[in-house]
């Protein structure tokens, strides 16, 4: 069977559906993933065949033609709007050179994560199945309306009236932290991936001391957030740990000199979060399943809005600890750690969270759900 | 569980184990996948996490642990047991490596290449159950032997008289081309992998009509190539050269010829033929994909794996032919509908095969006291 993945245009959010992809793939059938030229080293870096579709980037659906900055809302609901049509900007860049290729290629089943919004419309374009794949744990309910909105030419080109709905919907939540209200779905292990490089040995074996790794997120620049993370380092590198600082090669050289027990650099999660006792992040989507799948516990500052209810949840369950963003000194930071690490019901819970994940229907158990789809509506 | 996969010598000795290491960690155990330093790209690029455990390259163990270098002898025998010493020295050298790694990262079965002689021993000093993932192809016991008694010193000094036994086997050959006297192993079925790249428009949006694709890995000489290009463009088919890049810049611009870094088992259709050198991988990729072959002389020509291809009636053999000759191969493959069906019948005892995530279960249960 083909089998056409439609990647959205980041790295965290094509992570989410490599293993479903990998799955496809190990099991016999022919998997292509569509995405923009700028992501093909990203698809093709995971072992998976990749077709570009576009020459433009995600990144640009926050400029104006003429490179000019759209403002970012505020208000909540503005900025959930905002969102939405950006991505429907995204899927309309990359729709014409998909359809060409799907034109092209006769894929026998769609699959796209969630705000990958040309995923259905190319699936319905095919006469083909349409699944989706949550990418995180997080509800866009304004996100998705917003870009369907946007994405109005597009519908009325293709003869219709709403955004198509998907046929199999693959959810990475585990049932303990999924909504109440949310939709039924074909739930699935959540598996880690995240960008290889050069592995050595101290990412992997670990001294005696509690091991406490921040994630900086991608965002953040030398010249941009740089004093939270400076000032985390003194005041988490004073406790007695050993501090992993997850950051780009440029903010980790900025950071330097550290102190002994500190490290600051690439550093990749499925090697090294086995080994930590508490990670730290900006709770992006895909970072918070990886150490939900190692039973780590967590430190969260949900600086984007989108994470604040899953973030919630994850802290009602007592697994991971929320600190408001207003709140991010590097003295609470640190308070917050030594809390954590001090306090064995997070191990617990989070080992917990990590048990239940375990026993969930992998990639290849949520792939035969697609195959089944596939054969039903033949 | 943690995991850890053994690279074999090459990138094409290594795509092979990329499909079931997938697997593994798919199904929610930690991966490692060891190897050569040269091949760290080649595994994290299959988006596995790599572990570089030598630096020495095959070529300088063509110096023996004297310092002499060796003359590769004809082929036959002689020459069986002097490649299989240089596999000892190259193996050797990444003993060191392995023996950290088990000891650091504890794994708790160690899957290695065939031709990856140092993971029995490493699995061993660790007490971890080891399982040996073979093609069987282009494998010739003689080279493993020969392999082992290189390893003779590294074995006295780990306490062993002789190789450690496997606790399991693998085996990706279909069962009608597996040598009768291969070790009993787990049937796995073959995906092909290699190392991905963007699909160009002519691999999806061509014509239907048949290609002949010439899969340029090793050493073949580009002046070769030229010629036999040039004769392939006589045929009713579109010719389609894959090869690492430094190969395709060589060639320049044949013209009529389509020239890619394309993975074979991605540009390849039923209906097509390709032109190889009769490496193990190349071969299960085509057999996967229901493709006859035509085998260029070479290493590891003429070989027996090689003339029960021929046997079973999927690929011509062309060793030692000139251009002209594997050019009227390809004509004869393409014309004649035997090739095709009996490509099939393979592909269709491939597709019999257990899938790799199938074989995750037998691979990571408990082992038996």
């Amino acid at each position: 069977m083909r089998i056409l993945f439609v990647a959205g245009g980041t790295s965290g959010v094509i992570f989410s559906i490599i293993p479903l992809a990998q799955a496809a793939r190990n099991a016999g059938h022919e998997v292509v993933m569509a995405g923009p030229e700028n992501v093909v080293s990203t698809i093709t870096s995971a072992g998976l065949t990749a077709v570009a579709v576009t020459s433009r980037k995600m990144l640009d659906t926050l400029l104006y033609d003429d490179g000019e900055r759209r403002p970012i809302p505020t208000d909540l609901h503005e900025r959930y709007i905002f969102n939405g049509r950006c991505f429907g900007r995204y899927a309309d860049w990359c729709l014409e050179g998909l359809l060409a290729f799907a034109d092209h290629w006769r894929p026998d089943v769609v699959v796209g994560g969630t705000l990958v919004f040309a995923a259905p419309l190319v699936a319905r374009h095919a006469g083909v199945p349409y699944v989706k794949q949550a990418v995180d744990m997080g509800e866009p309910r304004t996100i998705d309306l917003a870009a369907a909105a946007e994405l109005g030419p597009w519908l009325r080109r293709l003869g219709f009236h709403e955004m198509p709905r998907s046929d199999l919907f693959v959810d990475v939540c585990p049932p303990s932290l999924r909504e109440a209200d949310a939709p039924p779905a074909q739930i699935m292990r959540y598996i880690p991936y995240s960008t290889k490089g050069r592995i050595e040995s101290w990412m992997y074996t670990r001294g005696d001391r509690p091991r406490v790794l921040v994630s900086a997120g991608s965002r953040v620049t030398p010249d941009r957030d740089f004093e939270i993370l400076s000032g985390l380092v003194a005041k988490v590198g004073a406790l007695d740990v050993e501090l992993f600082v997850a950051a780009p090669p440029d903010v980790a050289a900025a950071l330097r000199p550290l102190p002994d027990n500190v490290r600051a650099g690439w550093l990749p999660l499925d090697v090294v979060a086995p080994t930590c006792d508490l990670v730290v992040s900006h709770a992006g989507g895909t970072t918070v399943l990886g150490n939900m799948h190692y039973g780590v516990p967590q430190l969260l500052i949900p600086y984007l809005p989108y994470a604040m209810g899953f973030t919630r949840r994850l802290t009602e369950y007592g697994a991971a600890k929320m600190l408001p963003p207003e709140d991010d000194s590097p003295e609470n930071v640190a308070e917050a750690c030594r809390e954590v690490l001090g306090t064995p019901s997070y191990r617990q819970r989070a080992r917990d969270v990590s048990q239940e994940m375990s026993r969930l229907p992998g990639p290849s158990q949520a792939l035969a759900a697609v195959e089944r789809l596939v054969h039903t509506s033949r | 569980m943690r995991v850890l996969f053994v690279a074999g010598h090459t990138a094409g000795a290594s795509y092979p184990l990329v499909p079931l290491a997938q697997a593994v960690r798919l199904a929610g155990h930690e991966v490692f996948f060891a190897g050569h330093e040269d091949l760290l790209p080649v595994i994290a690029s299959a988006g596995l996490p790599a572990v570089a455990v030598s630096s020495g390259r095959l070529p300088d163990f063509l110096v023996d642990r004297r310092g002499q270098t060796v003359e590769l002898p004809e082929p036959g025998h002689e020459r069986d047991v002097a490649v299989g010493r240089v596999f000892g020295r190259f193996a050797a050298d990444s003993l060191d490596g392995l023996l950290a790694l088990v000891r650091d990262w504890r794994p708790e079965r160690v899957i290695g290449a065939a031709t990856a002689h140092a993971a029995p021993l490493a699995a061993h000093d660790g007490g971890v159950p080891y399982v040996r993932f073979g093609t069987d192809l282009a494998e010739p016991v003689v080279h493993t032997l020969a392999a082992v008694a290189e390893l003779g010193p590294e074995l006295e000094k780990l306490g062993l008289y002789e190789l450690p036994a496997s606790w399991r086997a693998v085996s990706v050959a279909p069962p009608s081309l597996r040598p009768p006297d291969a070790t009993p192993a787990l049937p796995l079925r073959h995906i092909p992998y290699e190392t991905q790249t963007a699909l160009p428009p002519w691999a999806y949006a061509g014509g239907d009509g048949p290609r002949v694709l010439v899969s340029a890995y090793g050493e073949a000489p580009p002046e070769r190539l030229d010629d036999l290009l040039a004769g392939l463009r006589e045929l009713d088919a579109e010719i389609v050269v894959t090869a690492p890049q430094e190969t395709l810049d060589g060639l320049g611009q044949p013209p009529g010829v389509r020239l890619g870094r394309v993975p074979l088992g991605v540009a390849v259709r039923p209906g097509d033929v390709v032109v190889h050198r009769g490496h193990a991988d190349a071969v299960l990729t085509c057999l996967a994909r229901a493709v006859p072959q035509v085998l260029l002389p070479g290493e590891p020509d003429p070989d027996e794996h090689a003339a029960r291809l021929a046997q079973l009636g999927v690929a011509r053999l062309s060793a030692g032919a000139s251009a002209e000759e594997v050019v009227g191969a390809c004509r004869e493959v393409l014309a004649e509908p035997s090739y095709g069906q009996a490509a099939h019948r393979l592909r269709a005892e491939i597709h019999e095969m257990p899938l790799p995530a199938d074989l995750v279960p037998l691979l990571t249960e408990e082992v038996a006291a």
